[in-house]
């Protein structure tokens, strides 16, 4: 009688483990908007279909890999700025483009070869309302209309890794030069400018180094900020990239 | 004894279902990209990964275009400046795959905005890598890319995630964007087990 209870109570124990199995195959995978709470508009849900071809899992035609097929018209603002190509203009291997690991005398690898955060000028933000802004380069870049004050934007590394080289990309037709820096904040008012860049020259398109910094991410005591300052207003000076250079240990 | 037997065959089949949810579940949520030959042992790519930026963390390339922002402060709007773009930074792994991207919007307004991703050069170039419309009248709704294949170089390039609302107003709002990319798997010793062909 003893044994018929066990095993009737094992039995249901499994059903039940069972059917939980199943509940959590068949529950949605991450849905959609979410983004409920609105006073003015209330949310409906929109569940992306399960079998999306962005979800895991999709059963349907296979895609056939293509080159890109860009919409050309999109980022186009109307300005026919000449662009540069970079291959040709600097043809050799640059300081922040060795992409071999650093390794000791006896062959240890102790930082990895480059990694690269590269932001597009017109994703970078004054800090303060007064200045106005617009973009051009097709949309990738930014100048200063009224106040040329200074535009930031988040910076975001591997704690630990190793901040090798900022380079700044930028349109210079200007007798000024713009400057472009990372600063570390510490939340409480302090700050430390940890590596800088000016640009160069009156030619237009062009790219700056700045020195070596070899500055150790900390994540934890402080907050990463690009910084750049045009300097003057308008469309001679703009900022077009931001490129940091990192080693991960 | 034949509720002994019964017993025992229900707990058979329970496992049994156990077994089968549990193989399905590593298959759906850990799925990598598989060769087009079916070998899955060559398969490249890890399943999806996603980067899932909400609509009001945009802003506007030109300071001409002023915005709000509604949906719990998760959708944003142009309030004047309709055909001006939206932007925020795309930061992905190294050598990542774009596959698609999804919109997600609130549209009751007659026309479409559009959504993509560009890369720019630093130098004036660029390329829309990617892009999807809105679509409807009928609210909060989501649509999908076509598929890309796009490889990350963040060397060359610096990634964007744009927007353009084509009409003033919270008739037509950004809720939010979402790529869905895959990383290289260099060596297949990362695939589950179940997956190999062993």
């Amino acid at each position: 009688m003893k044994g018929t209870r066990f095993l009737t109570m094992m039995a249901l124990l499994a059903v039940l483990f069972g059917a939980a199995g199943l509940t959590a195959v068949a529950e949605p995978l991450p849905q959609g908007s979410g983004d409920g709470g609105a006073a003015d508009l209330a949310p409906v849900a929109t569940p992306v279909p399960e079998n999306a071809p962005d979800m895991d899992g999709y059963v349907g035609p296979l895609f056939q890999e293509t080159g890109d097929t860009g919409d050309a018209s999109s980022s186009a603002d109307g300005q026919s700025d000449a662009s540069l190509d970079w291959e040709q203009a600097f043809p050799e291997l640059q300081l922040d483009e060795e992409t071999a690991p650093i390794t000791t005398a006896d062959g240890e690898i102790t930082w990895s070869g480059f990694y690269y955060v590269f932001v597009a000028g017109s994703t970078l933000q004054p800090r303060a309302s007064t200045t106005t802004w617009a973009s051009s380069g097709g949309g990738g870049c930014i100048y200063a209309v009224a106040d040329a004050g200074m535009f930031n934007v988040p910076l975001d590394l591997p704690q630990g890794s190793r901040i090798d080289y900022l380079r700044l990309y930028f349109y210079d037709t200007s007798a000024s030069d713009s400057r472009a820096w990372v600063t570390i904040y510490d939340g409480a008012g302090g700050y430390v400018d940890v590596i800088g860049v000016n640009s160069s020259g009156t030619a237009g398109y062009g790219t700056t180094l700045s020195d070596y910094m070899g500055h150790i991410v900390n994540n934890s005591s402080n907050a990463y900020v690009l910084n750049w300052r045009p300097n003057v207003t308008g469309s001679t000076m703009m900022l077009c990239g931001l490129r940091v250079a990192y080693r991960l240990p | 004894m034949n509720i002994r037997h019964t017993c025992k065959l229900g707990m058979m089949i329970a496992l049994f279902l156990a077994l089968m949810s549990l193989s399905q579940s590593v298959t759906t949520a850990q799925a990598p990209a598989v060769a087009l030959n079916g070998d899955v042992t060559a398969a490249a790519w890890s399943g999806f990964l996603y980067k899932f930026v909400a609509g009001s963390t945009l802003r506007p390339r030109a300071s001409a275009t002023t915005w709000a922002s509604s949906g719990g402060g998760g959708c944003i709007y142009a309030v004047a400046g309709a055909s001006e773009v939206f932007n925020v930074p795309l930061d992905l792994p190294q050598g990542s795959r774009i596959d698609y991207l999804r919109l997600y919007f609130y549209d009751t307004s007659a026309s479409d905005s559009t959504a993509w991703v560009t890369i720019y050069d630093g130098a004036g170039g660029y390329v829309d890598v990617i892009g999807v419309n809105s679509s409807g009248t009928a609210g909060y709704g989501t649509t999908q890319s076509a598929y890309m294949g796009h490889i990350v170089n963040n060397s060359s390039n610096a990634y964007v995630l744009n927007w353009r609302p084509n009409v003033t107003g919270s008739t037509m709002m950004l809720c939010g964007l979402r790529v869905a990319y895959r990383l290289s798997l260099p060596y297949s010793v990362y695939l589950p087990l179940t997956l190999k062909n062993y």
